[in-house]
Order: C-alpha cells, then structure tokens, then sequence
C-alpha cells in the first residue's frame, strides 16, 4: 500500500486510538482521502465559525498540554503569542525527532501527515500567525515527502495559504528539512537552526512566544499536539478530556521497547499505570528490573514502581519523565551501570557543546561510569557522579541539559548494589558485563591517571 | 603602572566582594537620568536599580563582582559558561545573571555555598579540558616568579638591557643571583624533554653583567612613581631588606636601610665567599637601591644601637628582615671542645679578608650539607687546610648544595654521606682530636620527598681532626625582642622553631606598622627566596601605606600574588638538538689557592644561543586572562592564598584535547588548546564585524570554536579587524606581534566614507565634528591626520 510506515514503526492495538486510528486507513499522498475520514473538519470549523478566542479557549476546555515533554499547556502559549500583539507571528510544528527511539511523531508525519499540517494551521489562526513552519527531521525522508505533499495539497484547495475557506485569514505554510540531533528538538535550538544559526539552545527567558524565531513571537509546538489539537477541533473538548486524569487530560503515544513480547507504539489515556503499558506491549519477557521512563534524559524506575501513573507529575515525582514517550523496559540481565552509561554517553556525545557543565560535565560523567565499569574507579568516583550531576542540573542551559544526569542519579538511587559490585569487586550483578570490560579502552591513556600532569 | 603585569585587572572596586556578608552597596556611577527605579534585594541588603537592566549590569553598578567568560557587553547574553549564574529566590536552579532581567522585588544571593560550588565546578571543567599554560614552570618555581621566557626573549636579540629591565621586574639583583642561585627553575626546564634545560641563571648572569658594564643608569622596571611622603625604616641590608627596598623606593616611598654591619649586603656580602660572589661587583648591583634615594644607616644593630621602639614613632612602616645569624648548635657531647669553630663566624672572617690562622695547615671537619658547609669547605681549602673532610648525613641528591660538591672534590675536599656525628672527641687539654660518626641508612621519605635518615647502631667511625666547623643551620637571633618596650614585645610572637611570626602572604606582625620577612620569618633558606619574601612584602607595605585594608580580599588577591598552576603538558616532540652553552672556569688547581672569581660567565654569543633554546612555554595573554582571574578568585587551582590546590586535585581530570596553533594569520594568532569555547569571537564576528568567520564545529568534548572545517584565517571573509582577538577573555586569539608600521593618509583621495573609522576597533580613527566639516576643506591638498588628531574635540 502506498501509505506504508518505515519497516521500525509497528502501533500496537490496545489502548484508546485516537491520533492513529487513521493511519493505515487514510492515503497519506491523497487529500481527499483524509477529507473522507472527516479530516479538515476541525480547521473548517475553527476558521468560519469560531474567533481565534474561542478556539483557545476550547483548546484550554479540553486541558491540551504540551505533548513534547514539558506539559505546558497548549492554549497558554498560543494565547501568550495572540495577546502580544505582534505584526508578524509563526507557528512551529517540532518534528525534529531529539530521541531517536521515540516513534510517535515520525508515525503520524508518515501515515497521516495532514493531520499534523490540520493541527499547525489551527494553532496559526488562534495565534494569529501568518506563517506555520514544519520543521522536521531531514533523515526522515518520507516523512518528509509526505509532508510537502500534503502541505501542497492543503494551499491549493485554499485550506492553507491565502485567503483559507474564502476567510480573510491567511496562513503561509511551509515544510523545513533541519539536521537532526537531539538537541535540535529542544524549541530554542530549533529557533536558531531555522534562522540560519548552528542548532544550540538560547536563554530562555525570553520564552519563544515573546521572542523567537527572527526575534518575533513564536508559537513552538510538538506534532503530536498539534494532532490532538485538530483531533479536538473536529471531535470536542469533552470527548478529549474524556479519558486521562484531572491534571493531564487526553492520549499520548508512548513507544514500548526492550525486553517485552510486542514492542511499538502504544497510543494510552495519561494515567495509565506502567504496569499496564508493559502488558499491553504484550508483557514482559523476563523478570521485569527497571523501566527508563523518558528517553536519554529519562529516569529508571524499579520494579516496585510499576504501578506509578503515565502522567507528567507523577513520573516527575519517580524521577522519571514524560520526555520523548519512550519507556525502555529492562529485565533481570541488563546491567543497570551499562544502561546508565548508554543514556548519559548519548546525552555527553549529542551535546552541542555551547554550556560548558554540558560539554565537559556530561563526558566526565560517562568517563566515571567507565571507571566503575571497568573496576578501576577513583576514590571519589561515587561522590562525583552525585555531586556533579547535581551541579550539571543546577547550571543547565537548556532541559535537556538538566535532564541527562536523571538516568545516572536515578539508577545509583535504586540500584547501588549494581554500582558497588561493578566498581569494588568488578562483578556485573546482572551478568551482562564482562567486566572489567573497559579496561583495555583505559589502558592506551594510562590507566585511571589518563591525564595525569608532568611533575 | 603597577607591579608588573600579573595583577590583570583584578584591581576591583573595594566595596563589596560578595562573601554574602551584608555590606552598605553604594552604586560606583550615577543612574540614567529619567529611568525608574526599582527596588531589590541583593545578598542581604535592600538596594535600588535601573528598570530593564540584567542582574549583572544592577551587580556590576554597586561593585559586586560576578565572574563572567562569555558575556560581551556589545551583544546580546549568550548563556555559554554559566559562571555569571547566581540564585534567585522562587526561581528554580541557578539563573545566570546576565540574562536575566531585573525585577522589583527580587531577592538576589550572589555568593551562596551554592553558587560558589556551582563556579567552581564550571572552572575545574574548563581545566580539565585546557591544555595550556598560565606560567611555564620554571616561572612558577621561581620564588621571585620573575618572567624567564620575557628575558630569555630579549637575550636572543641581544638586547641586554631590556632583558635586565624585565628581570629587574620582579627580582632587583640578576647579577648577584645569577652566580649565588641554586636555580630552582632549571629543574623544571621544559627543554630538559628535548636535551638539557636551559642555563637560566648563566644567562641573567650575563645580560646582568652587562649591564653593570656600563656606567650609565641601572633600566629600571617602571618609571619610579611620584614620592608619597611616606617613611619606612628598612631593618637589614640583606636581600629582603635590598629588595623591599628597591620596589619600596620605586613606588615613592622613602627607605632608610638600618644595617649591623658597616656595609651592605648582609649573608651575600658576609656569609658567600668572594670566589663565588665578587664584592665589588655584588655593590656596583646593590647599589641600585641608593640610586633610588633610599639611604644606609650603617652600624646600627638591631637591640644594641636602636630599638624598634625607638623609631617606630618616626616612620610610617618598619620592615623587618634581618636574616639568620646564629648557627644552630649540634647537640652532642663535646661541644665545648677547644677546636670548635663557629662556622658562620668563620666564613664571617673570611669573606673580610681577615686571614684565619687557626685553619692554615688545620685538619678540618664540616658537619652540614647546605650552603653553609660548602662554603666552609671551599674556604678552608682556600685558607691552606692539610685536609678538609664534609659530612653530611644524607645522600648526594638530597644535598642542598649539591651542585658545587663535585668542585669542592676537584679542589681536594674529602666528602662523606649518610653519616651524622655522635660526639666529639677530646684529649686531656679539652683540644678536638677527632668526631665520631654514625652511619646512616635512608629511611620513610619526608613531606618534601626526601628520604629520613635513621641511625644504624655499631656502625661508629672517627675521623681524626683538630678543627671542627658545625654547619648544620641557622635560625634568626631574636634576643633584641627581650630589650622592646612591653606593647612591642607584646605583638612579635617567635615560633616553635625560633623564627619570627609575621602573616603569610602579607608579612604583617601583630604589632602595628611593623611587618617582617626573609629568613627571620622563614628561617635559613636561599637569597632567591629571600629577595622573594623582600619583593612582595614590599607590595604589602605600599598597599597597607596606601590605606588600603590587607585584609580585604581584592587586596590580597594583589599582594599574595597567588599562580594558578595548570602543567597538563603535551610532551615536547621537537627533535632539534642544541647543546647547553657551558660558562668556561678556572681549573681546581688554579682556583683553590686564592678568592678569585672563578667562573667566567658567557660571550655574547653563547647567551644569545642559550637564549635561543628557551621553548617559550608561557601565555601571551597571561596578564588579562578572565579564566585565570576567576581560577585564583575561586581557589580551584594551586593558589597560594589559602591552601595549596594543584591540578591533581581537580576531580574532573580526563579525557582531553591537544589543539594546534595556527599563525598563519598576518595580524591574529590563534592557539585552540586554550579556547574555552565561549563562543564571543563567533558572535562579535557575525553580529558586529559581519564577517561570520568563527562558528561551533563538532559536538559534544569535541566542539570547538574555529573557522569552517579549521581552515587558516586567510581563507575566510576575515578582514583582520582584531575584534575577535579583543574580545577573546583567554588567550585563544591575541594579535599577532608585528612590528608597527606607520600609516598615511592622502586626504586628496579620501571621500569621506567614515569606513575607516567604522572599522577601527580601537577608536585611533573617529569621526569628530572636524571630520564632517573637512569636506569643505577638499581644495586643501594635503591634511595632516596627526595635526586632526591634536585638535581638543568634545569626548563623546
């Protein structure tokens, strides 16, 4: 078929289908065929019958909130941009993809693209925008594809561009191919990618909505919110705020990985336990240890916390976050200290080098992990990596720089046990290691005194 | 001008340095007329700011000192180095101050545990990955910390007498040390690497002497500053007190130099030998210090021709650096023996000319390995002594004086190690007939690395003798403190072993006005770091005469001078071999009959050579460098004001990065080890100069800062307006030395399209009133810019 998904890509059947229902149902390359299924329905009904205003306010009815990460709610930034009274002002749809693993955005831009382009022009005319750009992930080719033909669909049957629906609203839509990186999902390296700039974060304040892309107000939005957006638009408010919990209304798409039956993309109500996302993955397949909620900047919650609700505060409290909506499962042979040195190795190699707590802090903690993996720790290792870790967050540039420690700190929490053994007795508790693994890597740089000054 | 370069500009404001304590904030410049003001709250204290500005604009106005690295006032905040962060009540981590705007009401802690721990952090991270140096390590070694790479640089030229001026600098006697110094910085030589280290002292010994040579006035480091009216009473004509004097005088303040003896010079003059140190010569260099206007006060010995009380009243400070002049006993039976001889009394004679009969034909022991003893040694041979023996309890390598031991071999001295005496052997008449030995094995090694000796029982040997000299050290005589009037005796406190007390760093006793230094506070140790000890409580004294508080921290961190100590080095690759120039010398059998000089020092052509070896391992940016400024402020490197830190202590040492330097640039000269990646060259150039020539490159510890795929300067837009070098707070970019050229303008060509004055980054070209008015004035063939530049034109 010709709407197929990349081959990684697999949505799993349980849970509540809202955003995926239509992908495999819809024609990605064909406008009418999403017209069929009641696509563009909501953005007709936003531009002729309702005022920006109400829009916002029925995005706020329904408790929309930032599916990127964060959980800011939606109808805040739009209004913040609206209300700034600004003569230009844009929408950003983020499709830059930080965590690779996450599936949830690349499945929506390939096997539905226009409801993402449906969301981008809603939060257009409730921000009074005149620009929506989709900024997505240049190795996602199809996506992309996909996404410059619906684009081009939508503007010449007037539902984007000039004078959409025969209103006098106008909304200028375009598709932008950027590098991807991790650090390019983060809203203000995003900005400054689109604006010609090496993609590194700003100082945030100013928020993107007082200043952003070429300094003037911008709206930095997730595809995946902007879908529930178009979703509420054409459903209602109370349909989305049907499902969920009093704070964090609605769906998400969470990607289940590791070590379960059917791993893939699970579309779940927030507030599902983590114990019923790994059953509805198809189940464990060894002895559940740890889950890492959150991507490279998530955190590890241990078998006892299976329990705890998908849902932005409550993971927050765990340690872990929403993040990307990737929840790695783990069982009994996965090395918790190798698994902390995977994420943090991916935050230190992916860092963009402008904070320097980042640049160097993050490396110096891959390069502890390293000694404790390979038993040849210094004697302050433990201490370092809690105490600069704390440091990394506090100084944070950007979030995800005060996230990347979370996976070390949370598993040196839960599992220290795993830590001790590694770095004292050089024994992998879970087996999984040939410790000390890593001890032919040290030794061309002099063992532990790698850099060790001339005296 | 102030004492050399090293201070940078850490000469602050002195009012408030942070340390959270509450302090009355006044603002050092007035506010913008018509902005509002808003109230706030900064570390304790209610204060008033400007509508609009950053924390750190409303911090830098009250005088309170935020670091910074990457902030560049011209520009927008950046956030790269997170060092400006302070904390913000209700607001979540450690904001960084320059980007976050002031609001009314904010309360604002700027030197919490937190964020002082969070900097610190941020400085020992940019160390991990910086490799590069602030001092070459012979510099550090130096007591004196007197700029070798600067002198070596003007020996290679020939240009004897700026080289002089730069050791001048920080050490006031370069021919004096460059023949009595054990040259502390020559073990630490970077050549050493490549072949053999450098002959540092040799060569300051020769751009020195030539120096003296001429009969013109002594270079001084700086133009002497005006007098002050201040008196200061300079007690001991020695190193410390010459040298305190020298940079007391150069500063406007006036020395009178009380001495015991009738002339200058103190241990140089009465404790070294004149073989090793020409009297003559040594004066010709001391007297540097009278041409200053500082004035002698001979024969007045402490405690038996004046008293401090006496004169305490008539000057504004009294420095105290009188030396060691009472050898340490040996403790061991026999002491009283006829035969014993003091060996500083000895040398004492000696070096006056004053024949000593006692030794001609003598048998002589010296006990001791320092300098003491093998002075001792060389002058008994010298006197006509049948047989001189040295003994020292140590090894070779841990003698202090190991350097002449193999010349006072080659004169006939007999030495022995690892043996210490256990009494003295006496016949009937009490006369020395001999010393007992023990032998001594070396043990567990000491703090400073050299190994313990223990005895080793039934190992006992005598040596047959009828002479011995004891030189086995020297502490301070103190015995003038019993005979000072009660509030004075009060305040001067001897230590446990016998030295006087006075505060680390700023030499400070606890009675007022009085402050003490060299030996007597040290104990016996060497002239390079007695004439240390006189430089830098010569700068205590000039700040405390120039009422300013010592121990405020601003203060302190001027006159302690403390030195960051970063030695990752890359090891030296260089296969170019050069032999050390070696000084030609009078042979032992020549030698050891008479008191001549016997070393004759370098041509001219050998110092230039030797000079020429010199690796140049120093920083270019060494006197402005932000990063070196907050390193000593933060105390996150080796810094001698509180305790000593070295780079083995930063916790975060790893994996790190040994870039090149590029000089393929005309005007820039760029050395990535020692970017820090803060990312101002890149934004002054694409914000303000246009040019965009520096960006981030790689990610991760391995971004750096350079132009597109690191190529030279040369193939980018640059168009060589130095602004990257101006704004670059280490010493990554700098201007590359040249030499000036002067330059003309035809003002018959000029269409007055003010680019020149645009593009000047440091405002030589401006358009003033006169500029815009010249255009009337174009029949005028030829208009002189000098005689433009002299007209007074309103500032703007």
């Amino acid at each position: 078929m010709a709407g197929a998904l990349s081959p990684q890509i697999r949505i799993l059947s349980a849970g509540e289908h809202r955003l995926v229902t239509d992908i495999g149902r819809v024609d990605p390359g064909s406008l009418d065929s999403y017209r069929t299924h009641g696509g563009y329905a909501g953005l007709e009904r936003a531009v002729t019958r309702l005022s920006p205003e109400e829009v916002i306010a029925e995005i706020e009815a329904a408790g929309l909130r930032g599916r990127g990460g964060s959980g800011y709610p939606a109808a805040e930034k739009w209004r913040a941009v609206r209300g700034s009274g600004a003569d230009r002002r844009i929408v950003i749809a983020n499709l830059m993809g930080a965590d690779p693993s996450a599936l949830g955005d690349r499945a929506l831009a390939e096997g539905n693209p226009h409801l993402i382009v449906e969301g981008a022009l809603i939060a257009a005319y409730a921000s009074g925008a005149g620009e929506a750009i989709v900024a997505v992930r240049r190795e996602w080719t199809e996506a992309i594809q996909r996404l410059r033909v619906a684009a081009a669909e939508a503007t010449d049957a007037h539902l984007a561009g000039y004078l959409m629906f025969g209103t006098d609203t106008s909304v200028q839509l375009s598709i932008w191919e950027g590098s991807g990186a991790y650090v390019a999902g983060e809203e203000t390296a995003l900005i400054a990618a689109l604006s010609g700039d090496r993609g590194m974060p700003l100082i945030r304040p100013p928020y993107p909505t007082e200043r952003g892309l070429w300094t003037v107000p911008s709206v930095v939005q997730n595809a995946e919110t902007l879908a529930h957006a178009a979703w509420i638009l054409s459903h209602s408010a109370d349909a989305f705020a049907s499902v969920g919990t009093d704070a964090s209304r609605g769906t998400k798409l969470v990607t289940v990985m590791g070590r379960v039956a059917e791993p893939g993309l699970l579309e779940v109500p927030l507030g599902t336990p983590l114990r019923e996302l790994v059953a509805m993955a198809g189940g464990p397949t060894g002895t559940t240890k740890a889950l890492f909620v959150g991507g490279p900047g998530g955190g590890a919650l241990d078998a006892g916390e299976l329990g705890t609700p998908y849902d932005y505060e409550p993971l927050e409290a765990a340690g872990a976050i929403i993040g990307s909506g990737a929840v790695l499962v783990a069982d009994t042979s996965t090395c918790m200290v190798d698994s902390a040195r995977f994420f943090a190795d991916f935050s230190a190699r992916e860092a963009c080098g402008k904070a320097v707590p980042c640049r160097i802090g993050t490396r110096r903690l891959v390069e502890a992990l390293d000694r404790i993996l390979a038993a040849t720790p210094r004697p302050n290792d433990f201490t370092l990596l809690r105490e600069l870790s704390k440091k990394v967050s506090d100084t944070a540039l950007c979030k995800l720089e005060r996230l990347a420690p979370a996976p070390i700190l949370t598993t040196l929490a839960r599992f220290e046990d795993e830590y001790r053994a590694h770095a004292e007795r050089g024994e992998c508790l879970a087996g999984a290691c040939q410790t000390p693994r890593l001890r032919p890597l040290l030794e061309p740089l002099g063992g532990t005194d790698a850099a060790a000054p001339l005296e | 001008m102030g004492f050399g370069t090293t201070n940078g500009h850490a000469t602050g404001n002195g009012n408030g340095t942070g340390g959270g304590k509450v302090t009355d904030y006044t603002p050092l410049w007035p506010m913008v007329p018509g902005t509002r003001k808003i109230s706030v709250t900064i570390n304790g204290t209610q204060v008033e700011a400007e509508e609009g500005q950053t924390i750190l604009q409303a911090c830098r106005v009250l005088g309170i000192d935020i670091p910074t690295l990457c902030y560049e006032p011209k520009l927008a905040p950046y956030g790269a180095c997170r060092i400006c962060a302070v904390e913000v009540e209700g607001v979540e981590g450690t904001p960084i101050s320059c980007g976050t705007t002031i609001t009314e009401g904010m309360v604002i802690t700027t030197h919490s545990e937190r964020v002082i721990e969070n900097r610190r952090m941020v400085l020992e991270l940019i160390f991990s990955d910086h490799d590069a140096y602030c001092l070459p390590p012979c510099q550090f070694k130096c007591p004196t910390r007197v700029d070798i790479p600067g002198y070596l640089k003007q020996n290679t030229l020939g240009n004897w007498e700026e080289a002089t001026r730069i050791l001048k600098r920080s050490l006031p006697f370069p021919a004096i040390l460059g023949r009595v110094c054990p040259a502390p910085c020559e073990t630490h030589c970077r050549r050493e690497e490549v072949d053999t280290a450098i002959a540092i002292r040799d060569s300051h010994r020769y751009c020195a002497d030539r120096v003296l040579e001429v009969d013109a006035p002594a270079p001084i480091p700086w133009p002497k500053d005006p007098p002050t009216g201040r008196r200061v009473a300079v007690i001991g004509a020695g190193p410390a007190g010459m040298s305190a004097a020298y940079y007391l005088q150069l500063r406007g303040h006036h020395c009178d130099v009380f001495e015991a003896e009738p002339e200058q010079g103190g241990m140089l003059r009465y404790g070294i030998p004149q073989y090793r140190l020409p009297k003559g010569w040594m004066d010709r260099e001391l007297n540097h210090v009278w041409e200053l206007g500082a004035e002698l006060k001979p024969n007045m010995r402490l405690g038996r021709d004046f008293h401090l009380g006496d004169i305490i009243d008539d000057y504004d400070a009294i420095y105290v650096g009188i030396g060691c002049y009472k050898s340490n006993e040996l403790g061991i039976p026999g002491e009283d023996a006829d035969g014993m001889v003091n060996a500083l009394e000895n040398l004492y004679n000696s070096t006056r000319g004053v024949p000593v009969p006692r030794l001609k034909g003598a048998r002589v022991v010296v006990i001791g390995g320092g300098f003491t003893a093998i002075d001792c040694t060389r002058t008994s041979v010298r006197q006509g002594a049948a047989e001189v023996t040295l003994v020292y309890r140590r090894d070779l390598k841990d003698m202090p004086a190991a350097d002449e031991a193999h010349e006072a071999i080659e004169e006939g001295a007999r030495l022995i190690f690892q043996a210490a005496p256990t009494r003295i052997m006496t016949d009937e008449n009490n006369k020395v007939t001999g010393v007992e030995f023990q032998r001594m094995k070396l043990g567990e090694p000491d703090e400073k690395g050299r190994r313990r000796p223990e005895p080793m029982a039934g190992t006992e040997f005598v040596v047959e003798c009828d002479t011995v000299l004891g030189a086995i050290g020297q502490g301070p005589d103190l015995g003038w403190i019993e005979s000072e009037p009660e509030e004075i005796r009060a305040g001067l406190e001897v230590s446990r072993r016998g030295t006087l007390v006075s505060e680390e760093h700023i030499f400070r006793t606890d009675v007022p006005k009085v402050f003490a230094s060299g030996d007597v506070r040290t104990g016996a140790a060497t002239v390079v770091e007695a004439i240390g000890e006189g430089r830098r409580a010569s700068y205590a004294i000039d700040y405390w005469l120039r009422g300013h508080d010592l121990d405020d921290p601003q203060v302190r961190r001027i006159v302690t001078e403390p030195q960051p100590n970063f030695l990752t080095i890359v090891p030296f690759t260089d296969d170019v071999k050069e032999p050390r120039a070696i000084m030609g010398k009078l042979e032992a059998d020549e030698r050891k009959t008479n008191f001549n000089e016997y070393e004759f020092g370098y041509t001219g052509d050998q110092a230039m050579a030797e000079a020429s070896r010199c690796l140049q391992c120093t920083c270019e940016a060494i006197g402005h460098c932000d990063l070196r400024e907050a390193a000593i402020e933060y105390e996150t490197t080796l810094n001698m004001a509180i305790d000593e830190r070295s780079i083995q202590d930063n916790p975060y040492v790893g994996v790190n990065h040994g870039y090149g330097r590029d000089e393929t640039h005309s005007f820039i000269l760029r050395d990535y080890s020692r970017c820090i990646d803060c990312g101002r060259c890149a934004q002054v150039c694409k914000e303000i100069v246009g040019a965009g020539c520096y960006d981030f490159i790689g990610k991760g510890l391995d971004s750096l800062v350079t132009t597109a795929d690191y190529v030279s300067l040369n193939e980018t837009p640059c168009v060589s307006c130095g602004r990257c070098a101006e704004t670059c707070p280490v010493g990554a970019l700098m201007p590359r030395p040249r030499v000036l050229e002067t330059y003309q303008l035809d003002i018959s060509r000029c269409i007055f399209c003010g680019i020149c004055a645009d593009a000047c980054p440091y405002d030589a070209l401006r358009c003033g009133p006169e500029f815009e008015f010249s255009e009337y004035q174009r029949d005028l063939p030829m208009l002189d810019i000098l005689e433009m530049s002299d007209r007074e034109r309103p500032t703007r």
